[in-house]
């Protein structure tokens, strides 16, 4: 992971929503959908808002605890396709990225059961014997 | 070549290829054959699960139903539902299925044949089709013990006594043979979301019904009745209907009124008309 590091939601492919403190994300290209929890919306509100890596620790009330983390933590959300690294500028920051918060942890926990309904493409995925839900093999 | 339209089905694709067609500057319909979140709420609710798979179906929904230019569901209930819950979508409903009807039978068959087409891989259909022969079949077999019932499509189970048949994935023809010879269509489903393509391929070959409010979601008169189609929730309730159905001059009646049903409403001419009514909303 370069320093200062930047990233973006991987869209199209990608979406996420966030309601109160609780955000999933979800990944069209093969259906699997992730939650997070308060601790990790906390950071991934930040990390999606266009801050970069320094400017989280910046604003952390524990920087000690997340600088050991961090770095595990995005490569893990790079590794599955979730961002991907951006150039934009400090112009797309949002201001909430940068109030002061606290590190408590991240907890993305990964879900199969909509794979079917949301990743697979019923014209060139499916087994064409046998039909949906079937993928080709 | 420029397409004059776009049409997307499936939730998962929409939300993908949405924003690579846009620039495209051309209309962009989303075909939505069911509302996911609600039959994956009502299938959460059933199974005690959580809500977890529901909210994130919604929310892809939403994306989907708010970035369309127009959206197409298969009932008038589903065109209120995505009003209520995405405020500003543009929808329509039509009916999806345009059926062939296929030649009345001479006479009733002479049996107590009962089918029931749909694969396990469609949760409403497993738990259904387990919930008639937990709760329906016993008692069916009481009283009329020469009863069988094939069960089209995909499964995974072991047959449930001899007068069970699980058949398999069968091709049309032999799947119309299986429909020309039963004597009443089943649909106990428990829960699900949109027009049932099973209740009208029934009532395509003349086989009276017998079914659960959500096999006939989309298909009432204005008088609240479908056609050929006999209604039951509960156990006693599919017990008596299944037993009326021993009467000939019912299942003739039954068998008409649902044949010329799906002749009337569900033709080639009705669909494409339809279809036409909904684009012109888009231009």
């Amino acid at each position: 992971m370069p320093s200062p590091a930047r990233f973006a939601v991987n869209r199209p492919s990608v979406i996420f929503d966030t309601q109160g403190d609780e955000t999933v994300i979800i990944d069209l290209t093969n259906g699997h959908y992730f939650r997070l929890g308060r601790e990790g919306t906390a950071l991934w509100s930040r990390l999606e808002g266009g801050a970069t890596t320094d400017e989280v620790l910046a604003a952390c009330e524990n920087p000690d605890e997340l600088a050991g983390r961090l770095p595990e933590i995005v490569n893990d959300l790079l590794a599955r396709g979730l961002v991907v690294p951006s150039d934009s500028g400090d112009a797309s920051v949002s201001e909430e990225s940068r109030t002061p918060w606290r590190f408590e942890g991240f907890d993305l926990e990964e879900f199969t059961d909509l794979e079917d309904i949301l990743g697979l493409d019923p014209i060139h995925e499916v087994d064409p014997q046998r039909g949906w839900p079937h993928t080709a093999s | 070549m420029r397409p004059e339209l776009i049409i997307i089905s499936r939730p998962g694709l929409f939300v993908r290829l949405e924003p690579a067609l846009r620039p495209l500057g051309r209309p962009i319909v989303y075909f939505a054959h069911d509302l996911h979140f609600v039959r994956v709420g009502l299938q959460n609710a059933s199974d005690g699960g959580d809500r977890r798979a529901s909210t994130v179906m919604r929310f892809v929904e939403r994306t989907c139903f708010q970035s369309a230019d127009l959206s197409l569901v298969p009932t008038a209930e589903e065109v209120d539902t995505v009003a209520q819950e995405f405020p500003g979508a543009r929808c329509v409903s039509i009916d999806y299925f345009s059926m062939p009807v296929q030649p009345l039978p001479a006479a009733p068959p002479k049996n107590a044949n009962l089918v029931f087409v749909g694969g396990a891989f469609h949760e409403p259909n497993r738990q259904g089709v387990r919930w008639f022969l937990d709760q329906v079949w016993p008692a069916q077999l009481a009283r009329h013990p020469e009863s069988r019932l094939t069960v089209c499509g995909e499964w995974d189970v072991q047959p449930a006594g001899d007068r069970v048949t699980f058949a398999g994935r069968m091709s049309d023809a032999e799947l119309d043979r299986v429909l020309g010879a039963a004597r009443v269509g089943i649909a106990p489903l428990l829960f699900g979301a949109g027009m049932k393509r099973k209740t009208l391929h029934y009532l395509s070959h003349g086989l009276p019904v017998v079914g659960t409010s959500f096999a006939v979601q989309g298909l009432r008169s204005s008088d609240g009745s479908v056609p050929g189609v006999l209604e039951a929730s509960t156990p006693g309730e599919w017990a008596a209907a299944l037993h009326e159905l021993g009467d000939d001059r019912l299942w003739t009646e039954l068998s008409e009124a649902g044949s010329r049903f799906v002749r009337t409403r569900f033709s080639a001419d009705s669909y494409l008309a339809q279809l036409d009514r909904a684009m012109s909303v888009v231009g």
